[in-house]
């Protein structure tokens, strides 16, 4: 769920923009070059964009009573590092603002800096450290997406709080209201998407092993299943 | 049912458990509105804590009706859906094509000479590809892999068969962009 349309003052609107704009940009060239040294990862590279696409199209209750939807970017994080999925989590972010009335233009780069930069990012992080600590694959997997989705909600908490501070308690208040509304009901949806993270990741290290390590992702060597 | 098959049916019913069970618990019980999406409570609360506060900007296109937006976002699911099955379905028939091909390959070019023809095959085999790649190599008990790549691409399924089997000549690579004709392709 997106910070909406017209509901971050302009000069918030604007600085998030600033902030969100050289990550876009650099995450674009990073595509290109991975697009023209590994073409032959362009699939899975489409496969990461639109396991983002599906995630985010979908609404689901949480234990809070209310509903939102998982972002679907830690997955192509950890194949294909963050500075692309900044490109891909944009490109989801615009469908749904032009279309879906869902986000907003003008909170575009505060949304794509949470959805597209610090989701990915911490993703990434968690992920990496997983495995250096001995994790497993799936483990990363499962680990990674869940702190790229809630982190997503975190952010968007943190901008709208200092966006909109609450009159009496100020800027800390303001957190704990927008945190309960957002990254409370996110904990629930991040387990959903670290699992079916999780999924896909066993499914892609069973069929798709050669393409994993051609990204440098470390996939332990599975019995090879039976084609 | 394999090990790791059965694993994967568990964490999808764990994923379908983390959807329903808020609901079958009752979460949203005595809510205004239960299970509204979190963008419009966080709307509410802005508007507690800016009582005077007026979104400046709104959007270009808003989808007329509930019934329209849910439209769009259900296109938006099928339309990413779609692309992850593909892929998957993709690198499905690869792999079967590779192991056919190579053992395909294989009978072909050695079919005149049994034993060059059964040297030829083990190590395919022992690549992995699976029985019936052994026997292709005789002319008359091949079973899918002998009868060369067109019955092998007829089996799984549908419309990448025929993509596929163009992909076949290339043992051991993929279909596209890894084949030796993939690497030059640029720009």
């Amino acid at each position: 769920m997106h910070i909406a349309e017209g509901f971050l003052p302009p000069i918030h609107a604007a600085a998030w923009t600033v902030a969100a704009a050289p990550f876009v940009v650099h995450g674009a060239r990073a595509l290109t070059r991975q697009v023209r040294e590994k073409p032959e990862g362009l699939l899975l590279l489409g496969a990461a964009g639109a396991f983002s696409f599906v995630l985010s199209a979908l609404k689901i209750p949480s234990v809070t009573g209310s509903s939102s939807h998982p972002t679907g970017t830690g997955l192509g994080a950890i194949l294909f590092r963050p500075p692309v999925m900044a490109v891909l989590g944009t490109i989801t972010l615009v469908f749904q603002a032009l279309l879906l009335a869902h986000g907003g233009l003008t909170t575009l780069g505060a949304n794509a800096f949470s959805m597209a930069v610090a989701g990915p990012w911490a993703g990434y992080a968690v992920y990496l450290l997983a495995r250096r600590l001995g994790g497993s694959l799936g483990t990363g997997a499962f680990l990674g997406a869940f702190a790229a989705d809630l982190s997503t909600y975190c952010v968007t908490s943190v901008q709208l709080a200092l966006a909109h501070p609450d009159p009496r308690t100020g800027f800390a208040g303001a957190l704990a209201e927008y945190g309960a509304v957002f990254a409370v009901t996110q904990v629930w949806l991040a387990i959903a998407e670290g699992l079916l993270t999780l999924l896909v990741v066993r499914l892609l290290a069973q069929s798709s092993r050669a393409e994993l390590v051609n990204l440098g992702v470390d996939v332990p060597a599975v019995k090879e299943a039976k084609a | 049912m394999k090990a790791s098959t059965r694993t994967n049916l568990l964490i999808l019913l764990a994923v379908a458990v983390v959807a329903v069970l808020p609901l079958a618990i009752g979460a949203g019980d005595g809510m205004e509105e239960p299970f509204a999406g979190a963008d419009a409570q966080a709307e509410t609360a802005i508007a507690e804590n800016r009582p005077g506060y007026e979104p400046w900007f709104s959007p270009l296109y808003e989808p007329p009706s509930g019934e329209i937006e849910s439209g769009l976002f259900a296109l938006q699911a099928a339309v990413g859906a779609g692309i992850v099955g593909y892929y998957f379905g993709v690198v499905r028939t690869r792999r079967r094509l590779t192991s056919a091909g190579t053992s395909a390959s294989a009978g072909t070019s050695a079919s005149a000479d049994a034993t060059a023809s059964t040297g030829a095959t083990v190590p395919s085999g022992a690549a992995g590809s699976s029985g019936t790649a052994g026997s292709s190599g005789m002319a008359g008990s091949s079973g899918t892999a002998g009868s060369s790549g067109s019955a092998a691409a007829a089996e799984p399924a549908g419309p990448y068969g025929s993509r596929g089997a163009g992909a076949a000549p290339y043992p051991g690579e993929g279909a596209r962009g890894g084949g030796p004709d993939g690497g030059t392709r640029e720009g």
